[in-house]
Order: C-alpha cells, then sequence, then structure tokens
C-alpha cells in the first residue's frame, strides 16, 4: 500500500507541473481550454494528495510497523487520538500535511472562483501550483513518509514503535500544528492573487476584495495556533511559562506580525487608493516568512525543543526562498508603474498617518523578533563568539516597542480620515487620558514599582476606555433613536458596521492580554521537598502533602501528589498534580495541577519523589488567566468581522487632483 | 582550585543521583543559567544555539538538574557557571549579546520613523486640493433609506457632547 502512496504523490508532482504549463499557455494564447484543464489538473492533485495522506493515515491507525515513519512516531498503546496527530508528528508527515493542506486551499480558491476572476485564475494557479512542486519534490524524493524498514534489502518490520513524543501527547498539542499549518499555508492564497495581479497588470484592487477574507481567516489560524502553543507550554511544560522567545516559537509570530501590519495597511488602498507598493511588500514578506518558518523549524540551524530533528531539506528551502524572493522582488519593481497612489497624505494629525506608524511597529517587532532568532547564528559566523539569548534579552528588546503599540491601538483608531481636529482629539482622548493617569497613580500609591507594569496597566485601561467610548456613543444614538436597549443598539451597532466594531474586539482582546502579561514580574515561586503530612507555602497559599500515590497504566507509570490547599486558614479542596513516566519513550512528563482565578493562578508541578518526600514546584501568575480571556475575545472579534454588514458601504476615494490620473495606463 | 573541584564533583554525584529519579525540574532560574551553557552532547554541533536552558538530550537534563541542586546549595548564577567552565573548560560558556543585539533593531526603527516623519513633514503645508470622486468624506450608503437612518445617528451622536 505504501507504493500507492509514494505513487499517488509522483503523479501529484507531475499534474502539478502540468497545471502551471497548462494555466499559463492557456491564459498567453488565450485558450479557455487549457486553463480550464490547469483548474482541474489542481483539483486531480487535491485527490492524488489526499489518497497519499489517506494511505499514511490508515498505516498510523492500524500499525503497520514496516513503515519507518509509523514506527518512529506511533507505538500500540498509543491513544487512536494522538496515533491520528502523529500524521504531523514528525518531518516526514508534516510536510505531507503542509502539501496536503496547500492542495486543499488551491480546490477550495478553484472551486469558489470559478466563473470569477478570469484574468487573474490561470496566474493564481500557477503560483499555486508552483509552491506545491516545492513540497511535493521534498515528499516525494527527498523526505518520503512512504520509505519501509528493511534488512538486507528485504522489507522488515518492527514488533512495536517508538511512539509520539509524550510531550506533545496533550489536547492542545493535537489541535495547535493543524492550526499554525492553516495559518503559513493559507497565505499562500492572499500571495498568489497578489502576484497573479501583478502579472497580470490587473488594475485596482480586486485581489485584494477578494482574499480580504480568507487573509483575516488564515490571520485568526495562525494566531490561534500560536495561542494553542503557548497554552500548551504553560500547562505542560512544568514550569509555567507561555512563551520563552523560543526560535520556533518566533518562526510562527513572523508571519502573524508581517499579516497583521498587511490587515491594517490595507484599508489605506482600499479606502484611498494610497500604500499598494507597500501592500504588495507585505503580503509577500508575509508568504516568505511562513515558508521561513518552516525552514527554521526543520533544516536544524537552530536548536528548539519544538524542532524537528536535523535533516537536508534546508538547502531545498533556501533555494526555494531565494528565487521565491527574486522573481517577486523583480515582479514588483517591473509593475511600479501600476501601483502608483490615488491619494496622498493629507494632515500628520489623521487615520492615514497613524496607519503609518502602525506599520513601523508592526515592521519593527518583526524585524526585532527575527534579528533575534538570527542573532546567535550571526554573532558565531562573524565574532565566533557564543550568544546566549533567552527570553530576558528578548523582553528587554520587545516591551517597550509592545507598550508604543499598545498605545496606537488606542489612538489610532479614534483619528479621522485625511484630518483630525483639535476638538475632536480633545473629545475622543481626554477622559481616557485623565483616567490612564489616575490608574497609573494609584498603581504607584498602591505600591506597584515595576515600569514597565504600571505604564502597561495605564495604557490598557486607556485604550479600553477609547473602545467602550465608541461602543457607548454610537449604540447611545441607536437607544435614542430607536428606544432599544443599550445592549440591543450596541449589537446593532456592531451588526452596521462589523469590520469596524469587530476590529475594536480584537484590539480590546489584545489589551486584555496585555493585562494578562503585565502580572509577569509579580510571579511568585516556591521549590520544597516536603514529606508527607508535612506543609510548604508559596504566596499566601498553604500546600499539605497529604498523600502520595502512583500506579501505571500500558503505556506510563504515573506518580500522585495529594495536596489540600488553604489559603489564610480558609480551606481551598485538593490539588493533585502528577508526573508521568512514559515507558517506551523512556521520558517523564508533568501533570501540572492548577487552581484557575481572574485574579492569580496557583500553579503545582510535582518535580520528584524519594521515598515518602515529593519535590514540588510551587507557582503563583498573578493576572495570567486574562491572557486566555484575551485570546477568546480576540477570535470572537475576528468572527465578527467576517459577518457581513447589515449596512452595505462603498468608500470613494478622495482624489486628489493631478495624482490619480496619473496612475500608469490599464492593460488587460 | 582543588577544593572547588570536589565540591563540583559532589555535586555531580549528588545530581547523578537526584537524576535516577526522574526529577522534572524546570523552573525560570534553572534556565536563566542554562542559557550561558552550552549543550555538550556532541548531537548538535551543526547547531549554533543549541543551549543547555533547551535541550531535552543526555547532557541536558541531568545539567538542569544538576543547577537546580547548585541552586538549593545556595550558589550564584555566577558560581554554577564557573564551575561548569572548571569541568568542561572555556568552550561550555555563552556570551551576553554584545550591543548589535540591542542597536541593529532600535536603529532600523529610528530609520523607519524618520522616513515616516520626512513624507509627513511633505504634508505639513502642503494641503492639495480636494476632488472628491464620488462624494465628499463619509461612506456611501448604498440603500438611500438606509442612508437617511444613517445621516440620522451621526447627527444625534455629534450633539452626544
Amino acid at each position: 500500500m505504501e507504493n500507492v502512496g509514494a505513487l499517488a504523490l509522483l503523479l501529484a508532482f507531475c499534474i502539478s507541473l502540468y497545471a502551471i504549463v497548462a494555466s499559463v499557455a492557456g491564459r498567453l494564447g488565450n485558450k479557455p481550454f487549457l486553463t480550464l484543464s490547469g483548474e482541474r489538473a489542481v483539483l486531480a492533485v487535491w485527490l492524488l494528495i489526499s489518497t497519499a495522506a489517506g494511505i499514511l493515515i490508515y498505516s498510523l491507525m492500524t500499525g503497520d510497523m514496516r513503515m519507518a515513519y509509523v514506527a518512529s512516531h506511533t507505538n500500540r498503546a498509543m491513544p487512536k487520538f494522538y496515533k491520528f496527530a502523529a500524521w504531523w508528528g514528525g518531518q516526514e508527515g508534516s510536510l505531507l500535511f503542509w502539501s496536503w493542506i496547500l492542495s486543499t486551499y488551491g480546490a477550495v480558491v478553484v472551486l469558489t472562483g470559478r466563473g470569477k476572476h478570469r484574468m487573474l485564475m490561470p496566474w493564481v494557479v500557477a503560483i499555486l501550483s508552483s509552491v506545491q512542486i516545492f513540497f511535493l519534490t521534498l515528499n516525494a524524493f527527498v523526505v518520503s513518509p512512504f520509505q519501509v524498514l528493511a534488512l538486507d534489502r528485504v522489507v522488515t518490520s518492527v514488533p512495536d514503535g517508538m511512539g509520539l513524543n509524550p510531550l506533545l501527547q496533550y489536547w492542545a498539542m493535537v489541535i495547535h500544528p493543524p492550526m499554525l499549518y492553516l495559518g503559513y499555508v493559507g497565505f499562500a492564497v492572499p500571495f498568489a492573487f497578489a502576484m497573479a495581479s501583478l502579472i497580470s497588470k490587473a488594475p485596482g484592487d480586486s485581489w485584494i476584495h477578494t482574499t480580504r477574507r480568507w487573509t483575516i481567516v488564515t490571520w485568526l489560524f495562525q494566531g490561534t495556533g500560536i495561542m494553542l502553543g503557548s497554552a500548551w507550554a504553560y500547562h505542560v511544560l512544568g514550569w509555567g511559562g507561555y512563551w520563552m522567545w523560543d526560535p520556533v516559537e518566533n518562526a510562527s509570530l513572523l508571519p502573524w506580525l508581517a499579516a497583521t501590519a498587511f490587515l491594517h495597511s490595507v484599508m489605506m488602498q482600499e479606502k484611498k487608493g494610497m500604500m499598494k507598493v507597500w501592500n504588495m511588500v507585505l503580503i509577500a514578506a508575509t508568504f516568505f516568512l511562513c515558508i521561513y518558518g518552516t525552514f527554521l523549524t526543520r533544516s536544524g540551524i537552530i536548536s528548539s525543543v519544538h524542532a524537528f530533528a536535523e535533516s537536508p531539506i534546508g538547502k531545498y528551502f533556501v533555494g526555494f526562498l531565494a528565487i521565491g524572493i527574486a522573481a517577486t522582488v523583480w515582479l514588483i519593481l517591473d509593475r511600479l508603474d501600476y501601483l502608483k497612489s490615488e491619494a496622498e497624505l493629507e494632515s500628520v494629525v489623521s487615520r492615514e498617518s497613524s496607519f503609518l506608524f502602525n506599520n513601523l511597529i508592526l515592521l519593527a517587532s518583526c524585524f526585532a523578533v527575527l534579528w533575534g532568532t538570527m542573532f546567535p547564528v550571526l554573532s558565531e559566523k562573524f565574532s565566533t563568539e557564543k550568544i546566549s539569548l533567552d527570553a530576558v534579552w528578548f523582553n528587554r528588546l520587545m516591551v517597550p516597542i509592545g507598550l508604543f503599540l499598545l498605545f496606537l491601538t488606542g489612538v489610532g483608531p479614534l483619528f479621522a480620515w485625511r484630518r483630525t481636529s483639535m476638538e475632536s482629539l480633545r473629545k475622543n482622548f481626554q477622559w481616557p487620558g485623565i483616567g490612564m493617569l489616575v490608574v497609573v497613580a494609584a498603581l504607584y500609591a498602591g505600591g506597584m514599582r515595576y515600569p514597565y507594569s504600571i505604564i502597561s496597566l495605564g495604557l490598557c485601561f486607556f485604550v479600553l476606555a477609547t473602545i467602550f467610548m465608541e461602543f457607548f456613543r454610537g449604540s447611545r444614538a441607536i437607544n435614542e433613536k430607536t428606544n432599544v436597549g443599550l445592549i440591543p443598539a450596541m449589537i446593532e451597532l456592531t451588526h452596521r458596521n462589523t469590520r469596524r466594531y469587530g476590529g475594536y474586539l480584537v484590539h480590546m482582546g489584545m489589551v486584555l492580554m496585555f493585562i494578562g502579561w503585565s502580572g509577569h514580574p509579580f510571579n511568585q515561586t516556591a521549590i520544597g521537598e516536603v514529606n508527607k503530612g508535612d506543609t510548604m507555602r508559596v504566596g499566601s497559599y498553604l500546600l499539605k502533602v497529604a498523600d502520595l500515590t502512583q500506579g501505571e497504566t500500558s503505556d506510563y507509570q504515573w506518580d500522585t501528589a495529594i495536596l489540600e490547599v488553604s489559603k489564610n486558614g480558609k480551606s481551598l479542596g485538593i490539588l493533585e498534580p502528577t508526573r508521568r513516566f512514559y515507558k517506551i519513550a523512556q521520558q517523564g512528563t508533568a501533570e501540572v495541577a492548577l487552581r484557575t482565578r481572574l485574579n492569580e493562578d496557583l500553579y503545582i508541578n510535582y518535580a520528584a519523589r524519594v521515598g515518602d518526600k515529593a519535590t514540588l514546584q510551587a507557582y503563583v501568575f498573578p493576572l495570567v488567566t486574562w491572557i486566555w480571556v484575551g485570546v477568546v475575545v480576540l477570535i470572537g472579534g475576528t468572527f465578527v468581522c467576517l459577518v457581513p454588514s447589515k449596512v452595505a458601504r462603498s468608500y470613494p476615494r478622495t482624489e486628489v487632483v493631478g495624482i490619480a490620473k496619473t496612475n500608469a495606463p490599464v492593460k488587460v | 582550585m582543588l577544593r572547588l573541584k570536589f565540591s563540583f564533583l559532589f555535586l555531580i554525584l549528588s545530581a547523578t543521583i537526584w537524576a535516577q529519579s526522574e526529577a522534572q525540574i524546570e523552573s525560570d532560574e534553572v534556565k536563566r543559567v542554562g542559557t550561558h551553557i552550552n549543550c555538550q552532547c556532541g548531537a548538535c554541533t551543526e547547531n549554533v544555539n543549541c543551549m543547555m536552558s533547551a535541550g531535552q538530550c543526555h547532557f541536558c537534563k541531568p545539567a538542569r538538574t544538576q543547577i537546580f541542586k547548585m541552586q538549593r546549595e545556595g550558589m550564584s548564577d555566577a558560581q554554577i557557571v564557573q564551575a561548569f567552565i572548571a569541568e568542561y573548560g572555556e568552550k561550555i560558556f555563552r556570551h551576553d549579546p554584545n550591543s548589535y543585539f540591542w542597536v541593529v533593531p532600535y536603529i532600523s526603527l529610528g530609520v523607519g520613523a524618520i522616513a515616516i516623519l520626512l513624507i509627513l513633514r511633505r504634508v505639513r503645508g502642503h494641503h492639495p486640493p480636494l476632488k472628491p470622486a464620488v462624494a465628499g468624506g463619509p461612506p456611501v450608503d448604498d440603500d438611500p433609506t438606509l442612508a437617511r437612518y444613517r445621516d440620522a445617528i451621526e447627527k444625534d451622536t455629534a450633539k452626544l457632547d
């Protein structure tokens, strides 16, 4: 059966090549049957890669231990759930997963775009198929998931496999990689439309309108994937970290930051016809950062708990990136005449200039993360000095930039397009500004002495106040007009302009996450060896070791500490941190015990046991729950953005005399 | 020096015993020290940032437990790092990043800010005449009834202050 899978990948490779040739020849030769044939080739590629993926999944689920991939990433005792997740648990399988998602996206683009975008679609198909060919090259010729175990050229099998890394056997880790991949791969679609628009010299912003929802959904997948990884780290690694600026974490953040900049600056193009070149650059940067992130994770040039083992695929990625970036740069430079701005900035204090600063900060964050990630590599290359670069250094670099971004989050949306009057500034910012100063003074008077936390919480208040004022003013107007309650009026207001008010909700989610991050300097830690019956203290909590129990399943041995928790003399119940030792992988994992509240989390890791003595690591993490609340609000806000507005709007371009008419002639 | 070596040997032995109990010691404090120590497992020679703080190999995991134990003995970060250097030589030490780590991102930020300020400076005192393409300013509603409704709300909103 593995031969069928390998054959399906080879066929998919050949048909992808055909899709490119047919689409390009059909478009250039004006032969619709060829372009249609190219689109159908995309569907055929999806069918073939699905067949290959189906065979791999079947082999994983049935435990076909003849196959090297199955033997390396599953064992017979693993639950079915994790056997399925082993599809993306290793290098070969996850690259096939990449290919499968890309082919699925390609099929969706072809099916939903039928009859539309006749000028763009052949180029879109050609570009998506080019990316597909790159990944199919890896799947079919470099790191095939269908290799079998052999001894003296005779196919053999092992009695049982190695199993999936126990650290990855956690629900969030099952969803986290697919979410990230859906994000990574999804940016190929707006990139393909953007490049198709350039190649075909298509006028206007049709590529942006076509891919707006696609970009938002992809951005959502990427963001959700990142935060699921964060949740996994917090709950599984046993020390309560949720972001360590690990190279692989950074690799996922880079395209997300670039895409966030794109989602903002694209509004300038939609509403004002400005920043056309910049938007092309941003979407291309987003896509290539996705490929770069995949390269970082898989090439082995940097070390990470998340990275795959070293493999020979790095040079293929470098080649693909070099060719892709060179072609994109040439294309953008060649089409500069078609990307001229239709308007000019009219005022320093305007929504437009706030978008410029927003883009600057987001891109600066992106560059700083990229710089920090590659710094040890560059440093060793040029000075031979090994560099230690951990979260502390990244935080010092990134926190000031993040705070400025938070400030812009509050200020930017309240500036008017074109010009903002002083009266408007006073109206919008007076009370939030005063409130922010009061909060900062109150925090300082209350004994808080961490400047970044004070500034962050003050800014959080400021941004939340501006958002609430926006909702309140609009909904009160509806309330007075229609006599409905404030809440229904607020829903009505949001429904009228989902993009604007959904955007505010997304900002609110970010603010809540900043509140969570602001609590970090106040973390409390206690590590102790505690005898059964004895107690230890962390913060205001008292932990009494009531019992130590142990047992085993077919997959692992477990140890549980039963702890009676109390706070200020009041019993809070029992917590049961557990540690597991997986027999086949010979690896231990922590199943931490967590008491979650909005003000703080009590987090306990059962680190070790010697006789009747337990080693406990106990932490109090203030405000951390707000991070997860913020994620939920951010996801909700993004969904609101995707709902069509009740009031259909079109935005007339404010044309600056003498500018719009200088646009290059349109050739189709 | 000899005393330091003996105490280090003692710590290694006790750490080995500790490691056999499969402790899962992962904390900010341990990682803080671990970032200054290079992995010595030999399997990640191609890897330029294989720090002991993150590695999952046969060197890193016991070494983290060892650091944890040393911290419990009251040793400072510098003493722990010195103990590792005494055992493995200077090659094990990882330096803090130099000033380029700071300077380059902030210079790029500054260059970007200057570029924006130059663009904005051009704007000051230069307000080209505006010619609305369809209608000026606010968005246009496709439905005239809804447009009237929206206008009424905007008038009400303007009176709020």
